[in-house]
């Protein structure tokens, strides 16, 4: 049984990992680039550990090794305190660390065409959806984009010490850690309702614009005959970045493609029922806010 | 590859938040958006210079079924308040990209006081809505929200509804500086 799984971020690694401990033969293409998506704001929040523990215990002990338990905050106003923090990139390299300890590479070549006999593929490809948009080009099914809301405007801050390249943190204190893609790209800020703290001897400075997506679900309807399709990770729910879900959603939804792929039962059922749950909901929790 | 686009009813705010039911949200029939086209050209300019900048480079996107009449909604906002409202006479929109319909469905110089620079890199998208049955009044509302959103203490906000109650429209909100 093949599996082929586009998607260089923490999906499509999750997918290979899940994947592989249900049996399949992965072929798995990363560009060796993360997505647009990696380069925002991400709340990481202290739940991811422990949900992907209950389907990978190897994967949770090294999430808790990318932990820094004791991580000082200080926020603008001068309030101190400390806290675990797991940054999207240690969970990114405990993932990949996972990857590698099982012999998890991502392909150097393109993968097989549609068609050309894998049972099962894997759309991780965050909002570009590439994979979906190659089937469908190929008219092996359609994609619909539902939307709730539009692009909206969010604060994009950049915390400075001495050195305006110097990492970036906000920490919400006992509960998430917040952490950014690498050095000098844009960031969301999390609105005023989110207690948004600075790290030690940081500033926080507007640098910058951007406009999150709006809750948006896409839905794959396969062509009679064409190979199955699983939208994954943010390819099958984008959430603006205020609501902090994006990663928590990724660790949602490898618990239901675990379940389903050891119990040899179809994923896309669950998954589709858990995204429309958490559409509705995001879409709701919009409404409340304005 | 399609795209849908839903709000949510006030009428669903009430009901619980567990189970997911695509009659919680309203699928739209179309939408019209404002968007600025070339933002840093309005850069530094005030008072009729900027109205007759933004003249030339707002435009209006349209995702409508066909040709429907509509009107212009434009607010000035200062420190969280609505300053003054216009609203144009009603003219058509065809689907796709158009520039306004002319001056005289804009506000005129006495809705651009001189003292209200543009810094030319302060454009964003506001708010989507549904016209409802007072229009004005929630185009005022998504002009103060839209601004405070962007953490602006004073400026513009522009939003074309139609008379079509499933027909949004999405704003475009202008920061200003005093000069």
């Amino acid at each position: 049984m093949r599996l082929c799984i586009a998607g260089a971020g923490p999906a499509g690694m999750l997918a290979a990992l899940i994947g592989q401990a249900a049996g399949w033969r992965i072929l798995w293409q990363g560009d060796g680039r993360d997505s647009p998506q990696a380069a925002h704001l991400h709340l990481v929040r202290d739940v991811i550990g422990p949900t992907l523990t209950s389907i990978d215990a190897d994967l949770g002990a090294r999430i808790a090794a990318a932990t820094d338990p004791a991580h000082d905050w200080r926020d603008a106003g001068g309030k101190t305190g400390r806290a675990p923090r797991l940054t999207r990139e240690g969970l990114t390299a405990a993932l990949a660390a996972a990857c590698a300890a099982r012999g998890l590479a991502a392909l150097t070549t393109p993968l097989p065409a549609p068609g050309d006999g894998a049972e099962l593929w894997i759309d991780a490809t965050g909002g570009a959806r590439a994979l979906a948009r190659r089937f469908e080009a190929a008219t092996l099914g359609s994609l619909t984009l539902d939307d709730i809301g539009t692009g909206r405007l969010w604060r994009s801050e950049q915390w400075h010490d001495r050195m305006p390249s110097a990492p970036y943190t906000q920490v919400v204190p006992g509960r998430a850690y917040l952490e950014s893609g690498p050095d000098g790209t844009r960031r969301t800020g999390l609105d005023g309702a989110t207690e948004a703290l600075a790290g030690p001897d940081k500033t926080p400075v507007v640098v910058s614009r951007m406009v999150a997506p709006p809750v948006r679900l896409a839905r794959w309807k396969g062509a009679a005959g064409a190979p199955a399709l699983i939208l994954f990770g943010d390819a099958r729910l984008q959430t603006p970045p205020d609501m902090g879900f994006g990663l928590l959603a990724v660790a949602q939804q490898a618990v239901i493609l675990h379940e389903a792929l050891t119990s040899r039962s179809d994923p896309e059922r669950p998954l589709a029922g858990w995204a429309e749950t958490v559409w509705v909901n995001a879409g709701m929790q919009l409404a409340f806010a304005c | 590859m399609h795209r849908r686009r839903f709000v949510i009813g006030t009428a669903a705010l009430g009901l619980g938040l567990a189970q997911a039911d695509l009659s919680f949200a309203q699928r739209l029939a179309g939408n019209i958006s404002v968007q600025l086209e070339d933002a840093r050209s309005l850069a530094g300019l005030s008072g009729n210079d900027l109205r007759l900048g933004l003249l030339r480079n707002l435009r209006l996107v349209a995702e409508t079924r066909g040709m429907m009449p509509a009107q212009l909604y434009a607010m000035r906002v200062v420190q969280g308040r609505v300053a003054d409202a216009f609203v144009s006479r009603r003219f058509d929109v065809v689907p796709g990209l158009a520039g306004l319909p002319g001056a005289n469905h804009f506000p005129g110089e006495m809705g651009f006081p001189g003292e209200m620079g543009f810094p030319g890199e302060m454009g964003f998208p506001g708010e989507m809505g549904l016209p409802g049955s007072d229009p004005m009044a929630l185009a005022q509302q998504m002009a103060v929200r839209t601004l405070a959103e962007a953490r602006q203490e004073q400026g513009f906000f522009f939003v074309v509804f139609t008379p079509e109650p499933d027909v949004a429209g999405q704003g475009l909100g202008l920061g200003t500086r005093r000069v």
